[in-house]
């Protein structure tokens, strides 16, 4: 496709969709950037949803789960969810307000009361196909059926539920709900993509041109930075999930090496699962006869393929019902509990 | 060797008859304490001149001359005691509460602090010794401290005048002891006190009208409207800005405000407006690290990361324990390829910073 011919059309059409939604947008931005277009069908772009059009809750007319005195439940009423516990005296029932998550490993709900944000003690999670606490939630059943409903979160803590997991919902610093667009569209990473829509030569930067360190920190802000983790934790097993904090901690990394950062690995416009031998190279970049990697890269005495399959093990997360790959790329001892 | 055993035996008895002179001597001095009797002072005297190890003892003497005003006597007392039992919390709240009666107030700090840390032990002495070091933080301009004590005890206390009284004088960032507030800011320091009070009380509604008024009835009085912005920032970080940039139009040199502004602009991504603030700062606390620190984290932020080393480096020397300085530091450093840097950075934080949970 010639961007030249299409120039004065494409520029009318972007103009135009500054007022429309950023999922619209996408499908502007995907008029010239075809490669790119596949990202609206990633797991980021679908990682928030309303409850009204979302499957795991319309194809679960009612999911239940019981902890101490207290009894959930998630009940399906035409589009809406009704999110409710009770401690047998007492009940507190709430629409869903929002669902958290495409749900390929688990799905957290967020629900608005007297003005507040709360996370649902309980999600969903796909491998049990049932309700379980959230990852997180104190695992002792809480005093009072007010803290039983969910954790309250901070102004700042909602903002990064939503900053993280839609596009537009934080302008000038605060959190917008009404304006947000569900799930990363484009501008959520590539900020600036309004002036370029409106004005083709202004490029927003790419994120390739970062280094491995800044794209540890960009992709960290919502997968959690090593400084971030660091500071705040989880200092347990539950960190497999924060990659830019495992990666970090790799041995191998190098913030000065470009060929071991995020997007090495992964296109951020498609998740389409690899096999583990498609990695091969990055890994052999550095350690292969003649690779040009940090001082001391050794050659692997066990095999020459599917590098990641043991150096990068899936590591189960109890709580979270799921195998995470382990971004601490590290030599896997059998026997020896992940590094945390 | 018979006259070996001879000695033995003498030795033991005279030490028997010691003993049992000392044990005497204690059940007097305890006898006399619980009669009221004034001659309970001189027993306990002579009772810890024969056995200077009895805590018990040291600490009835003490608690005897605190009781009567006689306040070196008493800090002697459970200066002794704290020598023999170094962790115990009661012993260096009441040598704090002794050193206040002295006016020894750099001290009184010290122990009422390591009387927090180790835990007062009794209600009574819990409460009291945790209002004076939230006194002496107030006085020493530490308010931050101050305030921090003071919300605990707002947390398992009644309201009482005193409390609120000094909830306000912290609050507003007057390093003064209630006894030295002017007559005409008594009002202006009750009614911060008590917003602040219902503020720490959860009483968020009461305490958002409280501040409103203070700060329209009070509108050019130092602190009012950091307070107000401090109260606001978390559920309306728009207002508070605006508060805190009305205090500094007040008092320009408010470090309060400079570094909640910096910080605030820091948190928003948009380290352009934070860093004149954090700058500023640095002129104001050329001694501290802090500014140095959120100046380097701006300049990280915008990119300017070998401004950023500068400043994270200032910080970092001048606080070498502060494991914050150099999460950002290992951070630019890695932006900059200086990974060994970075990876000795990261190496330190984690050891400080463990550290640090393992002390708290």
């Amino acid at each position: 496709m010639n961007c030249g011919r299409l120039r004065p059309l494409t520029l009318i059409a972007l103009t135009a969709s500054l007022a429309v939604s950023a999922s619209a947008q996408n499908d502007d931005c995907g008029r010239c950037h075809a490669r790119q277009a596949p990202q609206s069908k990633t797991g980021m772009a679908r990682a928030l949803s309303a409850p009204a059009k979302e499957e795991i809750l319309r194809s679960h007319p009612l999911l239940t789960f019981r902890q101490g005195p207290y009894s959930y439940s998630i009940e399906r009423r035409g589009d809406e969810s009704i999110y409710s516990v009770t401690d047998g005296k007492d009940t507190i029932s709430l629409p869903i307000s929002w669902a958290f998550g495409l749900g390929a490993a688990g799905q957290t709900y967020l629900l608005h009361r007297n003005g507040l944000w709360y996370e649902g003690r309980v999600s969903y999670y796909k491998d049990t196909q049932a309700l379980d606490l959230t990852v997180g939630a104190q695992p002792n059943a809480p005093p009072n059926l007010d803290e039983a409903l969910g954790r309250e979160l901070s102004p700042q803590g909602a903002e990064e539920c939503f900053n993280c997991h839609s596009t537009g919902a934080v302008v000038n610093g605060k959190l917008t709900v009404d304006h947000l667009t569900p799930g990363v569209q484009c501008a959520r990473c590539h900020e600036g993509v309004e002036r370029h829509a409106a004005k083709l030569e202004d490029i927003p930067r790419k994120l390739h041109a970062m280094t491995s360190e800044e794209t540890a920190d960009y992709c960290g802000q919502c997968h959690r930075t090593w400084a971030t983790i660091a500071t705040q934790g989880p200092n347990n097993i539950t960190n497999v999930r924060f990659q830019p904090y495992r990666l970090v901690n790799s041995k191998c990394y190098d913030a000065a090496d470009d060929r071991i950062r995020c997007t090495s690995c992964h296109d951020p416009h498609n998740d389409e699962a690899k096999p583990f031998a498609s990695y091969d190279n990055r890994c052999q970049a550095c350690h292969a006869p003649g690779g040009k990697g940090k001082a001391g890269a050794k050659l692997c005495s066990v095999g020459k393929a599917n590098c990641a399959g043991c150096h990068m093990p899936k590591v189960l997360i109890p709580t979270a019902h799921n195998r995470f790959t382990d971004h601490w790329i590290r030599i896997d001892k059998p026997g020896t509990p992940p590094p945390v | 060797m018979r006259a070996f055993l001879a000695w033995l035996a003498l030795t033991c008895s005279c030490a028997a008859a010691q003993n049992s002179a000392a044990s005497a001597l204690q059940s007097q001095a305890e006898e006399a304490r619980t009669k009221g009797d004034p001659a309970a002072i001189k027993l306990y005297q002579r009772a810890l001149t024969a056995t200077p190890d009895w805590k018990e003892g040291w600490w009835a003497l003490g608690s005897l001359e605190y009781g009567k005003d006689h306040f070196p006597e008493c800090r002697e007392a459970f200066r002794k005691l704290t020598e023999l039992a170094p962790r115990a919390g009661g012993a260096f709240g009441m040598l704090g509460l002794c050193e206040v009666g002295a006016k020894d107030y750099v001290n009184a700090l010290e122990h009422l602090r390591a009387g927090k840390e180790f835990g007062f032990g009794s209600d009574a002495l819990e409460k009291t010794g945790r209002y004076h070091l939230a006194r002496l933080y107030t006085k020493s301009g530490d308010f931050e401290s101050a305030l921090r004590v003071i919300a605990e005890l707002g947390e398992n206390t009644q309201e009482s005048a005193a409390f609120v009284r000094l909830a306000g004088i912290a609050a507003l960032w007057k390093p003064l002891f209630p006894e030295e507030v002017p007559a005409a800011d008594q009002e202006l320091v009750y009614l911060a006190g008590k917003a602040f009070w219902h503020a720490f009380a959860r009483n968020a509604a009461t305490a958002e009208t409280e501040l409103s008024e203070l700060a329209e009835r009070y509108p050019r009085e130092k602190g009012v409207h950091y307070l107000f912005g401090s109260f606001e920032l978390r559920n309306n970080p728009d207002k508070a800005v605006t508060e805190f940039e009305t205090e500094l139009k007040i008092d320009p040199t408010h470090s309060g405000a400079l570094s909640a502004l910096a910080a605030e602009y820091l948190r928003r991504k948009d380290p352009e407006k934070g860093i004149p603030y954090a700058r500023e700062l640095g002129k104001v606390m050329p001694a501290s690290p802090v500014p140095h620190t959120l100046l380097g984290r701006l300049l990280a932020e915008s990119g300017e990361n070998k401004e950023a080393v500068a400043e994270l480096e200032k910080a970092r020397d001048m606080s070498p324990d502060d494991p914050q300085p150099r999460i950002t530091l290992a951070s630019v450093y890695a932006k900059l390829g200086r990974s060994a840097d970075a990876a000795r950075e990261r190496a330190a934080f984690t050891k400080l910073n463990a550290a640090r949970d393992k002390d708290k």
